[in-house]
């Protein structure tokens, strides 16, 4: 595929996409807020990302095993 | 008695009750007063308990005289944010969704406070749902006010455990905190307030906002008081799946040790560089650092990545776990919501995947950055709030799109803070920094704090509810 054709995302579709899938009723107008605050929201996703991060650098573990009695 | 805010503090009461000269009827009659004058303007309460609580007092005395004390917090009046479970009375976290809930067993810190002996004043004012940000004007019950200015936020969302403690409604308040819950209305209403290490305090009973970041903890007049409390509320808990099994400090005894040979590092870039805040904050947090050099702490400057980088983490992470917590609501009762609780979680529904995914691995960087820091560090110290105490009815419904949220980084990083009253504005408003100290070692942080007030004397001030 030439580079000039590489998809790129297209948030409109993706915030459409995300509302619908959330199942949840909200208004017209409230949903025009939360386009504004979904770009804002991708701006700061976007900042969570980093170039060539390690494979090793994981997700802290919220529930862990706990040792078994008597170990 | 200190009677400047109407009430003692927590380990002032205790002295008085133990030794037989203040009686815990008279402290609970004497906080009804207050409640009675001042809650209509305030607005701090859900629920008011006079009579459960006078009945608890002439319980508590009667224990007390036959040579049954339990210990500093038995006859204390608390208030408890209206997110715990407690039998017998609903729990609404402040929504419609909520109003006619009704847990069949109490939250384990009620449970822990109930056999200290504390008598509970009322269910306390939240932000529906306890997501933060601004206010709830559209919820169940109306805001809290700030008892500094009453046209001021009190901060959130545990907005009304700081207006009652500021108000001296009670001695002491529960509260919970996911992004400053906690530590943001302990700054915006001069109070002491502590999130403990995450998995100190037992979260069972607390209804939730956030699996990765939600901690219940105290928020009193004083940092003794905190540890007054924290003591009987910490602990291992099953029933929490967060709760860990180690052992509890002795938070009290220590609190007198002085800092001399601490190392304090500064985080000034976060209030200084990454966001400007107004002189006043500035000045008042560089304060505290000269505070405590001056009693013999080495203090020095510590870098991490810029506050955006933090923020931008918890904006992810948090929304995400919330419309979680809240989608099957969210899809059947929307209109139970009040638009702005409503719409600050349908955010949640827009991060995919990826993106939470991505955001936890963010956070696992940025928890190493604290945790470096704490090897040569014994405690960080940085401010609780960026900005003045912003006025109540402003209604923007995503403003902390905009504004870095300053207490969340030692959420990501799941380290205990103490917020303590660090200064004030020029118009009076009090302003809070936040010290904060290695996994487990709360009693580090609380004597680090306690050194600080005692040598600052800023608790001398008081709002004037007149």
């Amino acid at each position: 595929m030439a580079s000039d054709d590489k998809p790129v995302a297209d948030d409109d579709v993706m915030f459409e996409g995300l509302i619908r899938a959330s199942g949840v009723p909200v208004s017209e107008q409230e949903k025009q807020h939360l386009r504004k605050a979904y770009s804002s929201l991708m701006g700061l996703a976007a900042r969570t990302r980093k170039t060539g991060r390690s494979w090793d650098v994981r997700m802290l573990p919220v529930y862990s095993p706990k040792p078994p009695k008597g170990s | 008695m200190n009677v400047d805010r109407g009430v003692p503090t927590i380990a002032e009461a205790a002295r008085q009750i133990k030794a037989g000269m203040l009686s815990p009827v008279g402290l609970v009659e004497l906080c009804l007063a207050r409640i009675e004058k001042f809650e209509p303007t305030i607005q701090a309460f859900h629920t008011i308990f006079a009579d459960e609580a006078r009945a608890a007092a002439k319980q508590a005395e009667k224990e007390i005289e036959a040579g049954h004390y339990r210990g500093p917090l038995h006859g204390i009046p608390i208030g408890l944010k209206d997110v715990f479970y407690l039998k017998g009375y609903k729990t609404t976290s402040n929504s419609r969704v909520m109003q006619n809930f009704e847990a069949d067993e109490d939250a384990a810190v009620v449970t822990k406070l109930r056999d200290a002996g504390a008598i509970f004043m009322g269910q306390l004012n939240t932000y529906e749902f306890t997501f933060g940000g601004r206010p709830t004007f559209d919820a169940l019950y109306p805001p809290a006010r700030n008892p500094w200015d009453i046209t001021r936020s009190t901060g959130g969302s545990s907005s009304g455990s700081g207006a009652a403690v500021a108000a001296g409604f009670c001695l002491g308040a529960l509260g919970s905190d996911a992004g400053g819950s906690i530590r943001t209305p302990s700054a915006f209403c001069g109070v002491a307030g502590m999130k403990a290490t995450f998995g100190r305090v037992s979260a069972f009973g607390d209804l939730p906002l956030s699996f990765s970041f939600d901690c219940v903890g105290p928020m009193t007049w004083t940092t003794e008081d905190s540890a007054l409390m924290l003591q009987a509320l910490a602990g291992h808990d099953e029933r929490d799946p967060g709760s860990v099994e180690t052992p509890v400090s002795d938070y009290i005894t220590p609190l007198n040790a002085g800092v001399r040979g601490l190392k304090i590092g500064m985080i000034r870039h976060f209030y200084t560089d990454d966001f400007e805040a107004p002189p006043e904050i500035v000045k008042a947090i560089d304060g505290v650092g000269n505070t405590l050099r001056d009693l013999g702490a080495t203090v020095g400057e510590i870098n991490v990545s810029p506050l955006i980088d933090w923020h931008a983490v918890g904006r992810v992470i948090l929304p995400a776990e919330a419309f979680t917590i809240h989608e099957e609501n969210l899809q059947n009762h929307w209109e139970d919501f009040g638009p702005l609780a409503r719409n600050r979680m349908m955010l949640g529904s827009l991060v995919r995947a990826v993106d939470y995914i991505q955001a936890q691995r963010r956070r696992t960087e940025l928890l190493e950055e604290i945790e470096t820091a704490l090897t040569e560090y014994d405690v960080i110290i940085t401010t609780a709030m960026l900005t003045p105490q912003p006025p109540l009815d402003d209604k923007a419904p995503f403003p902390f799109l905009d504004v870095p949220m300053i207490a969340v980084p030692f959420n990501l990083s799941l380290h205990p803070v103490q917020t303590v009253r660090a200064g004030f504005f020029d118009d009076g408003m009090p302003i809070g920094a936040q010290i904060v100290g290695r996994n487990w070692d709360e009693a580090t942080v609380l004597t680090v704090a306690h050194s600080f007030e005692k040598e600052a004397g800023l608790l001398k001030r008081f709002p004037d509810l007149a």
